[in-house]
């Protein structure tokens, strides 16, 4: 998967996971309050099923993924390094 | 504990059903009445593949996809809900730990969950926390290698006969889930007897005084605790659940069948009267709907698509309502029969209703699905 389409499922699950109409890339999902408290597990599910990848401990803390950037560059990076499920 | 591993075949839903009508069906009434789950029946279910289907096939699970593991939630369901709702706590226990535990946890306790040699439990409600999660009181300190706790939880599934505790506290504040053994000095297992559904759950009331366990049995991170393993276990546990009310729902519904034509009154079997055809109607109507309610969350789930934990919510908030109903009127169709102990009904009468508070009560779901159309 390239670049646009990694961003393009990243911006359509956030937006339909946080219910929100538009989010750009450098938008903070925290600091805009959308996050609710089932939106963890919808994103680990999300994560494996589309990527087939699984993320570390670490990297499944809000706080690394704020914004639709984070969680492509966390998605590529783990492209690269070919760790898969 | 050396489990030598084997990579079972999944278990079709056509071989459990054939196991439910020859195995547990026909203990469900004793199982009932002796308030337990006998454990050579756990050792015939783990031969079957329950106990791992949501442990992956790396560690000895049969890893079922969640059209199959909702078709096999049905049957247990519909065979007898406190097996049905033991293997949604097996779920519980081995989906967050596959997914957060560490590889010792994983490589220890999987395979001997899978094959029926430790049974797990999950303890979240406290006597005085229920929906509430996030309030839990029960605390763990860190102290150097070792994480120490200190509370009390009730109502736990399993607890009388579990050898593994998934326990939830908080540690400076955040919320950590953390594996117990049974054994474990300070660790306090009474039973609690009495219940007036799923009395075959064999609930325990935990209490834990200065407990102390090694601090490498945390599951997932501190601060992971609700959000992440909790609520991943929850989630687990709705989908089952869920399927599991269909089949007590099914369940009800063959009994009123063969009852309403066995039975006849002013000259006519019951199932020609159209008051009665109306609850049969409407059993059957709302029995479809939440099955295809449960299809439905489960195609979800198998694609990753985040509207698959809404679809869960609304599917086991209709099933376990469709349970409900389902037994109300089967029991209204039996009648006087109905009422006996020892009649099928009377059992599903008083199960169903527990559906209803399990995995998070019907007024949760309500809240949730609220929460998550952003109302
Ligand atoms: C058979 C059985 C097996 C169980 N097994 C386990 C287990 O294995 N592990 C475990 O941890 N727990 C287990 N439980 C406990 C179960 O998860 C809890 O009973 C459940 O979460 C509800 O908590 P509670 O009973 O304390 O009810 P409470 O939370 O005290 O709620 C009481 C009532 O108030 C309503 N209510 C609460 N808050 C609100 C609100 N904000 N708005 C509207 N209504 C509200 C509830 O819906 C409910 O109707 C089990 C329970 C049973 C009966």
């Amino acid at each position: 998967m390239n670049h646009e389409e990694i961003k393009e499922k990243v911006t359509s699950f956030l937006t339909r996971s946080l219910r929100t109409k538009e989010l750009h890339e450098d938008d903070n999902i925290l600091e805009l309050g959308l996050v609710h408290s089932l939106f963890m597990i919808q994103l680990i599910m999300f994560i494996e099923k589309t990527f087939h990848l699984e993320l570390e401990e670490e990297e499944l803390d809000m706080d690394n993924i704020k914004t639709v950037r984070d969680l492509v560059v966390l998605i590529e990076r783990h492209q690269q390094t070919g760790a898969a499920l | 504990m050396n489990t030598p591993l084997q990579t079972p075949a999944v278990p079709t839903a056509e071989a459990i059903r054939r196991f439910v009508d020859t195995r547990i069906q026909p203990q469900a009434v004793q199982m009932d009445q002796d308030q337990e789950i006998p454990r050579a029946l756990f050792t015939e279910m783990a031969a079957q593949g329950l106990m791992g289907l949501a442990v992956p096939a790396k560690y000895g699970g049969t890893a079922a996809d969640y059209a199959t593991l909702g078709a096999i939630h049905e049957e247990l369901g519909r065979g007898y809900a406190s097996v049905q709702n033991a293997c949604t706590v097996f779920g519980m226990v081995c989906k967050p730990l596959s997914r957060f535990g560490t590889e010792a946890q994983k490589a220890k306790w999987l395979p001997a969950i899978a094959a029926g040699e430790v049974i797990p439990a999950i303890a979240i409600t406290e006597p005085g926390v229920g929906s509430d999660i996030a309030k839990l009181e029960t605390e763990a300190v860190k102290e150097e290698e070792h994480i120490i706790l200190n509370g009390r939880k009730k109502y736990i599934t399993l607890g009388q006969v579990a050898d593994l505790f998934l326990v939830f506290a908080r540690l400076n504040g955040r919320g950590v889930a953390v594996l117990v053994e049974r054994g474990t000095p300070g660790l306090r297992v009474e039973p609690l007897h009495g219940l007036m559904g799923l009395r075959a759950n064999m609930l325990a009331e935990l209490s834990f005084e200065d407990c102390c366990v090694p601090a490498e049995n945390m599951v997932g991170k501190v601060g992971f605790g609700f959000t992440h393993v909790a609520n991943y276990a929850l989630d687990e546990g709705r989908y089952t659940t869920a399927c599991g009310s269909v089949g007590l729902a099914q369940a009800c519904l063959e009994l009123s069948f063969h009852y309403a034509a066995a039975r006849s009154q002013f000259g006519e079997q019951l199932r020609k009267h159209q008051l009665v055809q109306k609850m049969l109607s409407e059993m059957i109507t709302e029995t479809k709907a939440a099955r295809e309610l449960c299809a439905a969350a489960g195609r979800l789930r198998e694609q990753g698509d985040p509207a698959a934990i809404t679809e869960t919510l609304v599917a086991k908030y209709h099933a376990s309502k469709t349970a409900v109903l389902a037994a109300d009127h089967a029991l209204q169709i039996h009648g006087a029969a109905g009422c006996l102990n020892g009649n099928p009904v009377e059992r599903c009468y008083r199960d169903a209703k527990i559906m209803e508070i399990i995995e998070g009560t019907s007024q949760m779901h309500e809240l949730q699905i609220a929460r998550t159309f952003r109302l």
